[in-house]
């Protein structure tokens, strides 16, 4: 049986240098930038004071936008939010700087600034502070979007009673390619949170 | 002492990130941790590499740090005392 009990409450999509909130552009820079500056430049725009988000690596910065975004769209997040997170590359972007600074033959030091996000789990403990989150957290390694698990794994914590809503999605972040669609799905909202829509949402084929 | 007091400052801007500020936002005699500049526990681990790496200083006694990174002054005095 096909249920969908739960909607959702805002999306965002950051891919190829754009940025969208629920289906509407919010920053689009030249393709040409670098990973960093487009995101220092959408870190900008939101108007914020949070000098942690200069330390933060490409994955964590990412999400950071994208969260920070659907929190302006549906509201401050209740603290027992859960985040569900998936990528294929994990921390890789952390990961190689660190392999690079282990390597120096002449000076092999690594950086605890870099060190720290290697785990792409940080970037959910980031987000916990920022909004002040109390709640469960997983992030899971697929070789791709899989809404066929991510969409019934949170519609059973949602069912339990494990959260009053979830932040979900993929976060594929690497020096070449971003592509992070996060959701947040709860009780309110227009879309159901269905496999299929889901998919769709991804593809960019459907507006809130 | 004080071409070496500028040095750090750009150094601790570059290795910590910190974007918003320019050498001459940081003060000599700014607390680094509290309510001066606000660093955090992994940037006092970069500073401990960035003596290491930068000037050839191990800190034997880790909690040697807390006075060695008061302020932009006091780890330039540890530098220049024990710079290899």
């Amino acid at each position: 049986m096909d249920r969908h009990p739960y909607f959702i409450q805002s999306y965002c999509i950051i891919r190829n240098h754009t940025i969208a909130i629920n289906g509407h552009p919010y920053l689009a820079v030249e393709h040409t930038a670098p990973l960093h500056d487009f995101l220092r430049a959408a870190y900008r725009q939101l108007g914020i004071d949070y000098p942690k988000f200069y330390k933060m690596d490409g994955l964590c910065k990412a999400i950071f936008i994208a969260v920070e975004l659907m929190a302006r769209a549906s509201g401050p997040f209740e603290n027992d939010t859960a985040l569900v997170f998936s990528n294929y590359s994990s921390s890789h972007l952390s990961d190689s700087k660190h392999a690079q600074d282990i390597s120096d033959e002449a000076n092999p030091v690594a950086s605890p600034a870099t060190f720290v996000y290697t785990l792409p789990n940080i970037a959910m403990g980031e987000i916990s502070i920022r909004h002040q989150l109390h709640s469960e957290n997983v992030f899971f390694i697929f070789d791709s979007y899989l809404p066929e698990f991510l969409v019934p794994y949170s519609h059973a914590m949602l069912d339990d009673g494990k959260a009053s809503s979830i932040i979900s999605g993929w976060t594929e972040v690497t020096a070449k390619r971003c592509d992070v669609f996060l959701y947040h799905v709860g009780q309110a909202g227009h879309i159901p949170c269905t496999v299929e829509h889901m998919k769709r949402l991804y593809q960019g084929q459907e507006r809130k | 002492m004080s071409e070496l007091t500028q040095e750090l400052k750009a150094k601790i801007i570059t290795q910590l990130n910190l974007e918003d500020l320019t050498v001459d936002d940081l003060d000599d005699n700014t607390p680094l941790f509290g309510d001066g500049l606000g660093l955090d526990s992994i940037d006092a681990l970069e500073l401990i590499v960035m003596l290491d790496k930068g000037y050839g200083i191990k800190l034997a006694d880790p909690k040697e740090g807390r006075k060695v990174f008061e302020t932009i002054q006091t780890m330039a005095d540890f530098i220049e005392a024990n710079r290899k």
